[in-house]
């Protein structure tokens, strides 16, 4: 198990983003797996950095079992649940238009597990199965 | 990003090679490399043969170059060689419907 601390910047989660990469490389994770917690937890983060004005705080608990990877990201950022999102619609006009809710579907979608709780801060954990593709 | 997204321009096509992961740090800096190419060009190629991933700042992007060759008559905006997972995020989130993909 392995846990990042950063600030919520962009360039902050650049740094560590690249780290995670390169661990789940390391532990043997599929290319494929990789490319999908990869993009999952871009758009987890990117939303907690662009939601939230002041100095935010993370901490990233990244744990490779062998037929799943969990991450349990917490901030002390704004209150927010992403299960109350409801998915994008796919709809060509709405798509168009550009209405916001994509990333939290592409999480929602991306992996197999999510759960989000407040305790004084979001608690946001996704799962991905790493079983055979 | 200059190394990561390559243009090269023949006659009145231009390809553009997307290396990497391009994430929501990057998405701005896309649009603003991507729109001039396609203003100024006839049928524009995003060759994604080695592009890791992307994001949905991305996908906005191109979603806004798309709106540019969609008001013209003659323009054509094209995406190649993209892997499994982008793929499926283009089907999950309805760009399919929207960007040509090949």
């Amino acid at each position: 198990m392995e846990i990042f601390k950063f600030e919520a910047d962009f360039n902050s989660w650049d740094t560590i983003s690249e780290q995670i990469n390169i661990e789940l490389k390391e532990q043997g994770v599929s290319v494929s797996n990789i490319r999908k917690i990869m993009m999952a937890l871009e758009e987890h983060i990117s939303n907690i950095i662009k939601y939230n004005e002041a100095s935010v705080n993370v901490e990233l608990t990244m744990d490779i079992l062998k037929d799943a990877a969990k991450f349990i990201i917490e901030d002390n950022g704004k209150k927010f649940n992403p299960e109350e999102v409801i998915d994008a619609s796919t709809d060509e006009e709405v798509v168009r238009k550009r209405v916001g809710g994509m990333g939290i579907t592409m999480v929602r979608r991306l992996m197999d597990e999510t759960d989000y709780t407040y305790e004084e801060k979001n608690i946001f954990k996704m799962t991905k199965y790493l079983g055979e593709e | 990003m200059e190394e990561r997204f390559i243009v090269t321009v023949s006659g009145d096509e231009a390809v553009i090679s997307a290396k990497g992961a391009f994430k929501t740090k990057d998405a701005e800096e896309f649009g603003l490399r991507l729109m001039p190419v396609v203003i100024n060009n006839k049928r524009v190629v995003i060759d994604m043969t080695e592009t890791e991933y992307i994001c949905s700042g991305v996908l906005r992007e191109m979603l806004a170059a798309q709106a540019k060759v969609d008001d013209s008559d003659d323009k054509e905006l094209i995406i190649t060689n993209v892997n499994d997972e982008i793929m499926e995020v283009f089907e999950m989130t309805g760009f399919i419907n929207i960007l040509t993909v090949e």
